[in-house]
This record gives C-alpha cells, sequence and structure tokens, in this order.
C-alpha cells in the first residue's frame, strides 16, 4: 500500500508521461502531416508564398493567373500518401471528391482537368520544364531544379 | 450497330487506362462514358420506361467529348451523347455540348456554341452517371423526360469566379439563347400528356410541331467560409409552342395551337461536404401560363423539393438516400383535383424514397443498386391516370465505364 503522498506523486507522474507522450505523438502527426508533401513550382515563378486559400484555387481551376498575369499550369500526382495529404490539408477533398470534382468539369466541357502523374520524378521534370507550372510531391522527391513554395495559413 | 462498336471502344481504352486520365490524340483530349441500366417497377405505374412490370434494358447513356487547348485563354471541345429510354432517345446521337470558351480573367470568361444549363446543383451533369451515387436523379427536380428542353441552351454565356476574401469564393453564371426541341422527344411526351389532361375528357393529343422561345439560364454559387459548405441560387426561364391534334371524344379530331410561356423555375439549392459524407437539398418554385385555340389561358404552378445524403464507406463503396416531393401548392392533397376530375387524388403529387448503393470495384468502372418507393402518380403520363396504383416502386441498376 502506497503512502498517501507517494500515491499522489504517482498519479501525477503518470498523467506527466501520459501528456508528453500525447503530445510526441501529436508532435510527430503533425510534422509528418506537414513534411509528407512539398509544393514546387518552376524556377521562373516569382511567388515565394501563397496562401491555403490561393492553392485551393490553384488546384480547383479558380485562380489561373500568377501575380505577373502568366499563366498558372498545376499538375497532380495519382495517388499515394502525398496526395491524399495535400487534398486534404489544403484542397479540403478526398481523392474520391477531387476526381468527382474534375471529372464534372471534364464532361461538361467546362475546363480540362490538371496532368497527373503516377511518379513523383515524372512530375518534378515536367514542373522544372514548364513555365508557370506548380505541383505536390513527397518531400524526399524535391530536388534544385524547382523552387519550393511555402504555404501559410492566411 | 454504331452504338455496339463505340461500346467495345470505350471498353477497350477504359481497360487500357489507369484513372480518369484522358486519351491524347493530336493535342485533343478524349474522355467518353458507356451506362447501361435496368429497371423494374410496378406493373401499373409505368415511370421511366420500366416496361410495365417486366423490367426494361431501355435505360442508357453514351458520351465522347473532344477538347483542346488553343492558346492559354482559349478552349474548344464538344461531346458527343445518345440515350436510350424507351419511348424517346432511341440512342440517336446528339452534341450534348459544343462550345469556345475565352477566359479573359477569373472573374470573366465567356462561352459561345451549346452549353450545359446551371439549372440546380446538378443539372449540367444529369447525363453523367459516374457523377452521382444514385442511378435515378429526384425526377421533381431534375425530371428525366424534358432534358432536350433544359439542359442545354445554344448561345452565349459569360462567367466568372470572384474570390471574396474572409466570406470565400463566388461563381456566377448566365446564358441567354435557345433549344431545339422535336415533336419525337420527351419534352413533346410530356406536353401531350399536359394538355391531354387539361382538356375535357382527357383525349390523347399529339404535337406536331415545337417551337422555343428565348432561354435566360443563371446561377450565383457562393462557396461560404464555412468549410465544405455551398449555396446557390438558380434561375431559369423559357418558353416554347407549335401545333397538335387531339382526338377528342366530343370532337374526334382537333387541330389547335398551344403555348407554354414564361415557363420559369426558381431553385434555391445547399450542399454540405464532411469528410467522406455529402448532404444536400434543393427547393424549387416554378410557374407557366398555358395557352391554346381551344381553352383559355390558365397559370400552372408547382413546388418540388428533396434532401439527400451519400457517404463513402470504403474507398470502394459508396451509400446514399433521398427523399423527395413534388406538389401543387393550391391543392397539395389532390382533393380538389379529385373533386373537378373524379380521378383519384394521388394523380395529382408525387413522393420517392430512394436508397442507393454504388461499388466501384475498380477505377474506370462503376455498378450501381437502388430501390424506390414511391406514393402518387404526377410523373406518370396522363394515359396511366385511370390505373395507376397511389404506392408503386422502382427497382433501377446500372454500370457505367468512363475515362
Amino acid at each position: 500500500m502506497f503512502p498517501k503522498r507517494l500515491s499522489t506523486v504517482f498519479k501525477h507522474t503518470t498523467v506527466h508521461v501520459l501528456l508528453c507522450a500525447f503530445l510526441v505523438f501529436a508532435g510527430t502527426c503533425i510534422a509528418a502531416s506537414a513534411a509528407e508533401y512539398v509544393l514546387i513550382a518552376h524556377k521562373a515563378v516569382a511567388e515565394n508564398h501563397l496562401t491555403k486559400v490561393d492553392v485551393k484555387a490553384i488546384f480547383l481551376g479558380n485562380k489561373t493567373r500568377w501575380e505577373n498575369g502568366s499563366s498558372i499550369k498545376s499538375v497532380t500526382l495519382e495517388d499515394g500518401s502525398a496526395h491524399k495529404t495535400f487534398l486534404h490539408d489544403v484542397i479540403k477533398k478526398t481523392p474520391a471528391q477531387f476526381t468527382y470534382y474534375w471529372n464534372k468539369m471534364v464532361f461538361t466541357g467546362k475546363s480540362l482537368a490538371p496532368k497527373s502523374f503516377i511518379d513523383a520524378e515524372l512530375l518534378v521534370k515536367y514542373v522544372a520544364s514548364q513555365k508557370g507550372a506548380i505541383g505536390y510531391v513527397p518531400a524526399e522527391n524535391t530536388d534544385d531544379t524547382v523552387k519550393t513554395i511555402s504555404i501559410r495559413e492566411e | 450497330m454504331k452504338i455496339s462498336v463505340a461500346l467495345l471502344f470505350l471498353i477497350a481504352i477504359s481497360i487500357g487506362c489507369r484513372s480518369a486520365s484522358a486519351v491524347e490524340l493530336g493535342g485533343v483530349e478524349v474522355h467518353g462514358f458507356v451506362s447501361q441500366g435496368f429497371l423494374v417497377g410496378s406493373k401499373e405505374n409505368n415511370a421511366i420506361s420500366s416496361d410495365s412490370g417486366k423490367g426494361s434494358f431501355h435505360y442508357n447513356e453514351f458520351g465522347l467529348n473532344f477538347t483542346k487547348q488553343i492558346t492559354d485563354e482559349l478552349h474548344i471541345g464538344m461531346q458527343l451523347f445518345a440515350q436510350d429510354r424507351g419511348s424517346y432517345g432511341k440512342d440517336k446521337i446528339t452534341i450534348d455540348w459544343g462550345f469556345a470558351d475565352y477566359h479573359f480573367k477569373d472573374w470573366l470568361g465567356i462561352r459561345a456554341g451549346k452549353i450545359k444549363n446551371p439549372i440546380g446543383l446538378y443539372g449540367e451533369t444529369l447525363d453523367v452517371d459516374l457523377l452521382r451515387t444514385f442511378v435515378v436523379m429526384p425526377q421533381t427536380i431534375y425530371y428525366d423526360d424534358m432534358r432536350d428542353t433544359y439542359i442545354a441552351t445554344t448561345g452565349g454565356e459569360v462567367y466568372g469566379s470572384v474570390p471574396l476574401g474572409n466570406a470565400g469564393n463566388a461563381a456566377y453564371r448566365f446564358l441567354i439563347g435557345t433549344v431545339s426541341p422535336t415533336t419525337d422527344d420527351g419534352t413533346a411526351m410530356r406536353l401531350n400528356s399536359i394538355f391531354g389532361r387539361s382538356l375535357p375528357g382527357n383525349p390523347v393529343v399529339k404535337i406536331d410541331e415545337i417551337n422555343a422561345k428565348t432561354v435566360y439560364s443563371s446561377s450565383l454559387e457562393w462557396n461560404t467560409p464555412v468549410q465544405g459548405l455551398r449555396l446557390q441560387g438558380s434561375y431559369y426561364v423559357a418558353g416554347i409552342d407549335g401545333h397538335a391534334d387531339s382526338n377528342s371524344s366530343a370532337s374526334p379530331l382537333q387541330s389547335f395551337t398551344w403555348g407554354l410561356h414564361d415557363y420559369t423555375r426558381r431553385i434555391a439549392s445547399i450542399e454540405y461536404t464532411w469528410q467522406d459524407l455529402v448532404l444536400a437539398g434543393e427547393y424549387e418554385w416554378f410557374d407557366y401560363t398555358s395557352v391554346s385555340s381551344l381553352s383559355t389561358p390558365s397559370k400552372s404552378k408547382g413546388e418540388q423539393w428533396y434532401v439527400s445524403a451519400s457517404y463513402r464507406l470504403t474507398d470502394k463503396i459508396e451509400a446514399g438516400a433521398y427523399y423527395t416531393e413534388y406538389f401543387d401548392p393550391d391543392d397539395r392533397d389532390g382533393s380538389l383535383y379529385h373533386a373537378s376530375t373524379g380521378l383519384p387524388a394521388h394523380n395529382k403529387y408525387f413522393k420517392d424514397t430512394a436508397m442507393a448503393l454504388k461499388f466501384d470495384p475498380v477505377n474506370n468502372l462503376a455498378l450501381k443498386l437502388e430501390g424506390h418507393l414511391i406514393t402518387g402518380s404526377n410523373i406518370l403520363d396522363a394515359q396511366n391516370y385511370p390505373t395507376a396504383s397511389k404506392n408503386s416502386f422502382l427497382f433501377a441498376t446500372k454500370v457505367t465505364i468512363s475515362f
């Protein structure tokens, strides 16, 4: 039988350990989510930062021009965890809803869907070669042939 | 034969495609779909080609579209389309949409050609089965048989999308033009029924000429700052007139002119998406004036609404349900209609509860199963009224292949 004081200390310690474990776990999750994809663009694109609202508008075809008036060419991944996380975090759609959205545009003639890639390396090569191109890839796939654009909340 | 070749072509292409990616031919993107359904319903209430309780395969759509980006601002495209609904459609190939689109700014673009009308949340995608959970959309707001009149307008459009900062985003569309209905299509059949039940003795009416007036179609969509919530208002005005014959018992064959003037539809829509759940609701109130050389002009009006929910259970399975109603606001239970005509009150209204399952076993393929419990017979032809029962069912299944 623990003395009362020792029992209280034990309870507090347990709570602290659990709290720390939760924070470490949550922190790991947030870090994993944030690092899972990187927004990349052609090196000639002037923008270094975009808001989430802007990025969402670009990938839904509602924003088609950079600030200097040149054309935006958005490209997407077809599948994978970076694709799912990007859609969830920024576009606020599931992969099925994103596909539905672009099928709607295609089958009513309103717009062509963004070019999509199975392979992230091919997407990086495309972005590096096309003026105005923007896409997202897993963090480990980016290189110095493209620029990285940070995403701001506002 | 042509359709069979198209079907094989689409299946071959679809199997070769990993996702809904386009086939590209010389810089032209090509997409397509084939949908084949089977409907069976109550013997007495022969709704939408269900063939008097025996079941029918006369329920399909085929689409093939071609789009080319000419410059950063300009793209052109068209979609060939055919459908069968038993008594109309009959897989005749038509141009579903075909236009040139010049995108000046994100807030201003123009289109010229044949353009899909923005009627309600899903009016412009009504032909494309793969874009929804349900086989049969609510037949109140999205009535299948007048598709030839309201699905698209040939003319011009201005459109745009405007960011509203913290208030979200707004998109507008305004179209003006005309339509080209024919005497063998769904609108003429619906009007045969409407005029038949409005004339004394409910004679069989056959329209032999149909002309359209100017169409105005517009929508304003607001993607609100509440994540996943969008609101839309749609406004549509059109008119048609022509000539018809009736075999009225009072006068065996009468020729008459007719008109359906200022057919005005107003639809308020709401959709809320939360993760894999999509909730939607739409409410429409419409009115029009019927004119005929056989009778005095009369005004008609109606109200209709639905609520729906669909939920993606897994990557491959989606479930959905809706409830919808049509009624005449001045005679909601049909009692006035019954008192004046002697026909059953349930001919005056329509209520439908539907439940659906959609399977996506592989990319480019969708399978659907759906059941409907229906009360009222208002969507039927007037000629079916004497034998129509108050309660009926409809079972629908459909396969869609797309690329």
